[in-house]
């Protein structure tokens, strides 16, 4: 009874002992966004070898060993998985406001204007999600009057970011 | 604040709960494998260890108060698994008995350590401001991932043991208690001693 059921749990053991050998890391970006009376300004944090890996395959290139990530590629993935809404539904052009990269992470920083006021607007961040099906986008709003925080998970809808 | 209270809990819990969190799950189920449902407050002694343990190396880490190198704490997180799987099953004729060694909740406080450092390595790059109410939330979902996996551990223990029973009827057949433990503290050392050998730093 014993050796057939070390027997078993070695078999096992070995199979999942291949199977799983990558560490568990916390696939997450986190986002503060800045609300004015005409304008959002969104400061992104995102692990430079993960947001390298996804805007590289993104655009259809190579994932580069130094984590570069060329700031059109960067702009053209943003547009398509960080996207901001008005009231009507309607897309808001995204501009950059600066890209940073310190040693682990990508500072990211994009400006949208909108001409008849924040209220209504919406956001989507899927960002990475294509890349981690557990990534969470952690999204903190500073409003003036209290701080609110929202996770954005893959397949989560848009959010209402209006103070 | 209570939004970042429950968006940062919600995160620590499904780090922990999610299925390719195998290192911190099998260590619960190595940690867990030695009790019985009597053995309740000895369990609840050495997860309340391991729980300081980890905060406190979280905490530390967050804060740059301490710096470990990460491929050093990923590949120390298995080697506290087999550690674990090991001391189960020299323990496991006296564990049969009752007695589960005192210095347990030491050495789960140790490991909770090393642990600790594993969810900080990811978090300190993010938080470079206003880091207490993410990491006290985070820490509550850690700990409130810990008791569903530990119920799902328990539950299965459970079950097993009924089924070893069951089968093992006869006076000559050893005790299920010891099987199940043998099987699991084995099952358990050997998949972490493979992701040891492959973590291993270079």
């Amino acid at each position: 009874m014993k050796r057939r059921l070390l027997t078993a749990v070695g078999a096992v053991a070995f199979a999942a002992a291949g199977t799983v050998a990558n560490a568990h890391p916390i696939h997450t970006t986190l986002t503060k966004v800045t609300i004015e009376e005409r304008s959002f300004t969104f400061n992104v944090r995102a692990f430079a070898d993960d947001f390298s890996t996804t805007v590289a395959r993104f655009a259809g290139r190579t994932p580069p060993a130094d984590s570069s990530a060329p700031l059109a590629d960067v702009l053209r993935y943003a547009q398509q998985y960080f996207t901001v809404v008005d009231a009507s539904g309607k897309p808001v052009m995204l501009e950059s406001c600066g890209v940073k990269r310190t040693n682990e992470l990508y500072w990211l920083c994009f400006k949208v204007t909108m001409v008849g006021g924040t209220k209504g607007a919406r956001l989507r961040n899927q960002m990475l999600t294509e890349l981690h099906a557990d990534q969470v986008n952690i999204v903190q709003l500073e409003p003036p009057s209290a701080r609110r925080t929202m996770l954005f998970t893959k397949g989560s809808l848009p959010a209402s970011i209006s103070g | 604040m209570f939004s970042e209270f429950w968006a940062f809990l919600q995160i620590g819990f499904r780090h922990i709960v999610a299925l390719d969190a195998a290192d911190h799950i099998l260590f619960l189920f190595a940690l867990a494998a030695i009790y019985r449902r009597r053995d309740w407050r000895s369990a609840l002694w050495v997860i309340s260890a391991f729980t300081v343990g980890h905060s406190v190396t979280l905490a530390l880490a967050v804060t740059g108060l301490l710096v470990i190198p990460v491929k050093l704490i990923e590949f120390l997180i298995p080697v506290t698994i087999v550690a674990t799987g090991i001391e189960n099953l020299i323990l496991r004729e006296r564990a049969a008995s009752g007695a589960k060694g005192k210095h347990r909740p030491v050495f789960a406080g140790i490991f909770g350590l090393v642990h600790g450092a594993g969810f900080a390595g990811y978090l300190k790059s993010l938080f470079v401001e206003r880091i207490a109410v993410p990491l006290l939330a985070f820490n509550v979902g850690i700990e409130l991932g810990q008791i569903v996996v530990l119920a799902f551990a328990a539950a299965l223990f459970w079950m097993i043991d009924r089924v070893l029973r069951s089968v093992m009827r006869t006076a000559s057949s050893p005790d299920p208690f010891q099987v199940r433990l043998l099987g699991v503290s084995a099952l358990v050392t050997v998949v972490a001693t493979g992701w040891a050998w492959e973590r291993f730093p270079k």
